[in-house]
């Protein structure tokens, strides 16, 4: 029974041919139009794998001289960093909203650093300059000693930073663009809001004429929803796995390694979606078409904070409203996948998981409540 | 048709906002019986049967199928139960095969007897050469058909069918009722909603006139046609009728209503025998030439007529 079921439901949402080309055909055209457009622009940045930032050091204090070491050292020719040095603090404005360089760098109390956007650029220099400031001491102790000890230092330093387990790649490794294909991905795992829209319409008898068929049957109700649920999360799980195929292997997309990791994260997203879908489609008191209206645009726009359109978006929201993103489906499973491709660590990533699961929980557990009630 | 009682509904009330739907309805089918709701558009017919099934809440009243309260766990009553629905229902993803034996599916668990079943249902309907096609490329006709064959698939015993033949052209009509006499036939107890008056005369036992969310009239076809006034109608094609004589019409035995126009004489008939041959002696007696002569028995249309002052079908 439970078997028949569920392969039936697979056939019913599979041989919706409209559904299914928004689910996962839709996506791949899009990533594949992307990476056209971007492929081009790629190509003329591909010399910029170095940072390049304005550093602004004035007075001749210890602990100038300590960082100056440390940036000398990230400047050589394996460095992760390009220093310019500007004139004058116009100039470093100037050459920062011209974009040429991605930070200003300037050392009054401690070292600030002073940004235009925000990016994967920025992220990296940020982090870099927090590394160098857990280290100071020892550059400080160093230069007491002379500049050859400080030399010696400063490049353990450097090579601390670089080695570092956390940062796996350097920039340049990273697709500058990534961050699209990261919102197409969590554009992707939400459509899956369609499926669960499509189950419950298919369960609640007053929405549909199959519903009424499976209604007046013998069939415990909690086993349609079951094998429905099944279907459904097989058929988007389906669609995820053939998108980041597609980016990886057709486009040529890094996505980093942790196969593992990916996998989990995107049957979660999946599970996001479908859950999301699910409550819509129980909660909200209108017809199928206003339903459906209301999933596609709650996505979407989801996904726009998340940079499916505008890439900065993401990081000017995490700059104006941190907390948006933190609850912002599209944000988290873009942060997921992303956070997979920068650092070895994986807090970042579990909590992104554990928010997109805690959500699906509670999504899940509204609808589970109202179509309990519904005693029809 | 002494049967048990299968289908039990008290005092029901429906109300869908201000709109009463149903108004203190009183229904009892027996086993055995195809049992037939007769009533205009809107007059209630698809919230009684919702109402029945479960599928829709109600205010007031007590209904019982099979002796027990419907609940949406009545599983043992359910699995008695086949139903056809107004609309038509079914997976336009799937085939007709697959649509078929989804919903046999539902009800019968073992394979081998589902195969057969479906098999059954299939040809019941006249479906086996459409087994592989998707819904859509089926005519309305054979749509109505499969609707049918996914809710008596699993041969329940007591069936519903809303208005399985709208829109379904005479011959597949035939059919449908063909089919569900046989079902009849084969033990199942009907209940068949439609505001066609022929079907519901062909093949119900048993008739309920409903109008505006009320059972008017309960009983055999004879019955509902005993309940009132009209017993036969006669018409007489006559060319120059003397408008004179249609009071001495109406002074004949049993007439109760005489009227003349466009050529042809109607005379309505309380019950009483020998109608025709007293009017036809009197026509010759007056030297009043005529053509062709009809008698028409009451329809259910006369019945409906009578008791609500409104035709069936407007
Ligand atoms: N979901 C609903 N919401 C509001 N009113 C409804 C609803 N369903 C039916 N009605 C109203 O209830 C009344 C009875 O409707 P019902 O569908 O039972 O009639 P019916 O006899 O089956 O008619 P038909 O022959 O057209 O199928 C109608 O006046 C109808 O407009
Ligand atoms: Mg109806």
């Amino acid at each position: 029974m439970f078997g028949r079921m569920y392969g039936y439901r697979l056939k019913r949402l599979v041989n919706d041919r409209t559904e299914l080309f928004w689910l996962a055909i839709f996506p791949i055209i899009l990533g594949f139009f992307f990476h056209v457009t971007f492929s081009s622009i790629t190509e003329k940045a591909e010399s910029l794998n170095r940072i390049p930032v304005a550093v602004m050091l004035e007075e001749e204090g210890d602990r100038e001289i300590a960082l100056q070491a440390f940036l000398e050292e990230m400047n050589a020719e394996d460095g992760m960093l390009e220093i310019v040095e500007p004139a004058n603090a116009e100039e470093a404005e100037e050459l920062l909203r011209k974009g040429e360089v991605t930070g200003i760098l300037t050392m009054e109390d401690t070292v600030s650093l002073k940004f235009a956007k925000e990016g994967m650029n920025q992220t990296l220099l940020k982090y870099l300059v927090n590394r160098y400031l857990q280290g100071e001491a020892i550059l400080l102790e160093a230069a007491k000693k002379g500049p050859e000890a400080m030399q010696a230092a400063a490049k353990a330093l450097y090579e601390t930073a670089m080695k570092n387990e956390e940062l796996s790649i350097a920039p340049g490794d990273m697709d500058p663009y990534a961050s699209y294909f990261f919102a197409l991905m969590a554009m992707t795992c939400m459509f899956g809001a369609t499926l669960g829209l499509t189950n419950t319409r298919e369960i609640q008898v007053n929405q549909s004429m199959v519903a009424v068929r499976r209604g007046v049957a013998p069939t415990r109700k909690g086993l349609m929803v079951l094998t429905d649920f099944l279907a459904a999360f097989t058929v988007e799980y389906a669609v995820f796995l053939l998108l980041y195929v597609f980016l990886t292997l057709i486009l040529g997309i890094h996505f980093g390694s942790q196969y593992a990791e990916i996998l989990l994260g995107g049957a979660v997203a999946c599970l996001n979606g479908i859950a999301f879908g699910y409550m819509i489609g129980v909660v909200v008191k209108a017809k199928h078409s206003v339903k459906s209206a209301i999933i596609t645009s709650t996505t979407l726009s989801l996904c726009f904070f998340a940079g499916l359109m505008v890439a900065d978006m993401k990081y000017t929201m995490e700059k104006n409203m941190p907390w948006f993103n933190r609850i912002n489906p599209a944000a988290l499973i873009s942060d997921c996948f992303s956070s997979l491709g920068v650092f070895d660590d994986l807090s970042k990533y579990a909590q992104c998981v554990t928010i997109l699961l805690a959500e699906a929980v509670i999504f899940g557990a509204v609808a589970a409540l109202v179509l309990r009630k519904q005693k029809v | 048709m002494e049967g048990k009682t299968v289908i039990k509904v008290e005092n029901l009330v429906k109300r869908y906002k201000e709109l009463v739907a149903l108004d203190h309805f009183n229904l009892e089918v027996k086993e055995g019986e195809v049992f037939g709701l007769l009533g205009p558009n809107g007059s209630g017919k698809s919230t009684t049967m919702n109402c029945i099934l479960g599928l829709l809440k109600y205010d007031k009243g007590n209904i019982e199928v099979f002796g027990k309260k419907m609940a949406p766990d009545s599983y043992e009553v359910k699995a008695m139960i086949g139903v056809v629905p107004q609309e038509v229902a079914v997976f336009e993803e799937l085939t007709v095969l697959e649509n078929v034996d989804y919903f046999c599916g539902l009800y019968v668990n073992d394979k081998a007897t589902r195969k057969q079943y479906v098999e059954e249902a299939l040809e019941f309907v006249g479906l086996q050469e459409f087994k592989k096609f998707y819904p859509k490329k089926l005519s309305g006709g054979l749509l109505r058909r499969l609707n049918i064959a996914c809710g008596i698939a699993h041969k329940p015993k007591l069936i519903f069918l809303d208005e399985p033949t709208v829109a379904v052209d005479p011959q597949s009509r035939n059919k449908i009722l063909e089919g569900i006499e046989q079902l009849n036939a084969e033990g199942a107890t009907i209940v068949y909603t439609s505001h066609y008056m022929e079907e519901v005369e062909q093949i119900c036992t048993r008739i309920a006139i409903m109008d505006g969310g009320k059972n008017l009239a309960i009983g055999t076809n004879e019955e509902l046609k005993n309940m009132i006034k009209t017993g036969e109608t006669i018409q007489v094609e006559i060319l120059d009728f003397p408008q004179a004589q249609l009071e001495s019409i109406r002074a004949l035995p049993h007439v109760y209503r005489a009227e003349y126009e466009e050529n042809h004489l109607k005379v309505h008939y309380t019950k009483g025998q020998r109608n025709l041959v007293r009017l036809l002696d009197y026509l010759k007696e007056h030297d009043i030439t005529f053509g062709r002569v009809y008698s028409e028995l009451p329809t259910l249309n006369d019945v409906f007529l009578e008791i609500t002052g409104k035709e069936l079908r407007d």
